[in-house]
């Protein structure tokens, strides 16, 4: 009995002694003054603040309970990494096109279920983001889209159009992550396209033979080895006539199926190339991090976001 | 009536195994495939896609495509297509993409727009509509013949 005492004595004693060890996220200041972000209305301001700012931002508004040593390791990690992924005290630095699709990027996070984290709402049951909520900003964003914005914008200079020609061999780099450019992603069968409202591109997703054949044989859980996709992207440009066409070129992207080449970023190989000059995207040889975790609330559909036109359902 | 009882989670177990193995339900767009049309020669899906463009008037989308003569054609010079030419020009209605707010996908198949260029030149303009798609007359052909002909093709460098 003497013993056991002994034990929850050391064991608290213990903690308290842990106590002193804190990490630096959590010992500011109990309350962050509240940020209003520029060009944002105040209600959509206060549903990110709930929701978004303790840990994507530095206006981190700490519970008691947050602060103690264990859990305060935890809730610091959270804060890093949330920081690291979008951090709203760098609002005012990023340009209308950024903010907009870092809003854009956040609702999205939000509708898959995947934010705010459950753990972190769990113990902070106010930063649950409700159906009104969801509404709002919902309304707020499509007010903010590229397409709304139609009216206030001039078109696009037709002229940014450079003349059809016969295509010169290029050297293009590679990818950081050591993946090379495939040139012919033209020739293949186009599975989809995407009219991206919300930053003013249209899109068509090419797939290479491996994948089409998967699609006619609807062996598409997973895409199998050799599969690979190109989504390409080009400015929406405004026609005479009402109707908005595919303009400049801005990028194209690929991801290559190999479970196990690839593993290590879910079986796929990810890469991107800009404008006219081909520039490889990304700085570090694991910026493929970020192409992860945007495609993470597709996790049960192989990380892949299109959904192909079911080429085959043909009958002449 | 244990056993009948055991028997019963065996066969609860299973059914749940099966009905996870079955095929994920929105893998495909289903609604956007072209399906049954009488009288088209060739599956206008398959061939090559030179553009896309939308029509937020009516809330469509469209998608150029054709065939290899007509691909060869976007990395010349000539201004017009050869003989043995087929265009498609393909529109769906949109609909909301439902895994990315902020985009929007084909829904149903609107229109199929056929334009061939015969071997002594001569066009001919086909509009497929209707549900399920067939052939059907179009008032305006002479000026949608040349629209189709006359629409860019997406460059990429």
């Amino acid at each position: 009995m003497k013993r056991k005492w002994k034990i929850i004595i050391c064991i608290a004693l213990a903690l308290v002694c842990l106590q002193f060890i804190r990490p630096k996220e959590t010992t500011g200041s109990a309350y962050g003054v509240g940020k209003q972000l520029g060009g944002v209305s105040r209600e959509v301001n206060g549903i990110l603040q709930t929701a978004c700012f303790d840990c994507h931002s530095s206006e981190t508004r700490l519970h008691w309970y947050d602060k103690i040593t264990p859990v305060n390791f935890l809730v610091a990690s959270h804060i890093r990494n949330g920081r690291k992924a979008l951090d709203f005290s760098n609002w005012d630095s990023l340009a209308t096109a950024q903010q907009s699709a870092a809003l854009y990027y956040a609702l999205n996070k939000i509708l898959s279920g995947e934010m705010p984290l459950p753990s972190y709402t769990a113990v902070h049951p106010q930063a649950k983001v409700d159906e009104n909520e969801i509404e709002t900003l919902k309304r707020y964003l499509l007010s903010i889209s590229y397409g709304a914005k139609q009216g206030k914008v001039a078109p696009n200079n037709p002229k940014e159009i450079t003349a059809v020609g016969v295509k010169p061999e290029r050297e293009v780099k590679p990818s950081p992550n050591g993946i090379a450019y495939i040139p012919d992603y033209r020739n293949w069968k186009a599975i989809s396209t995407t009219d991206r409202f919300d930053n003013g591109t249209l899109r068509i997703i090419f797939a290479n033979e491996t994948a089409v054949k998967a699609l006619q044989s609807k062996k598409t859980d997973p895409w199998p080895d050799g599969s690979i996709f190109a989504k390409t992207a080009w400015k929406q440009q405004q026609n005479a006539d009402g109707s908005i066409s595919a303009g400049k070129f801005v990028q194209v992207e690929f991801m290559i199926k190999d479970a196990r080449k690839y593993a290590k970023t879910k079986g796929w190989g990810w890469g991107r190339w800009k404008g006219d000059d081909l520039l490889p995207y990304g700085k570090t040889l694991d910026f493929d991090t970020e192409c992860v975790s945007c495609h993470q609330p597709q996790r049960d559909n192989d990380y892949v976001f299109t959904r192909p036109i079911d080429l085959f359902n043909f009958k002449n | 009536m244990k056993r009948k009882s055991i028997i019963g989670m065996i066969l609860f177990g299973l059914a749940l195994a099966l009905g996870c193995s079955s095929e994920r339900s929105d893998s495909l767009n289903d609604e956007a495939s072209v399906g049954s049309v009488q009288g088209l020669p060739e599956n206008p899906l398959l061939l090559t896609a030179l553009t896309t463009s939308i029509r937020p008037d009516n809330g469509t989308t469209s998608t150029l495509y054709g065939n290899e003569l007509a691909v060869r054609h976007t990395h010349t010079q000539e201004n017009s297509y050869p003989a043995g030419t087929i265009l498609y020009n393909v529109t769906w209605k949109q609909k909301a993409d439902p895994h990315w707010f902020g985009a929007r996908v084909p829904g149903k198949v609107f229109s199929v727009e056929r334009v061939s260029i015969g071997l002594s030149g001569e066009m001919v303009y086909e509009l497929y509509k209707g549900s399920p798609l067939r052939l059907v007359p179009a008032s305006d052909q002479i000026q949608r013949l040349s629209q189709v002909l006359s629409i860019q093709q997406a460059i990429s460098p």
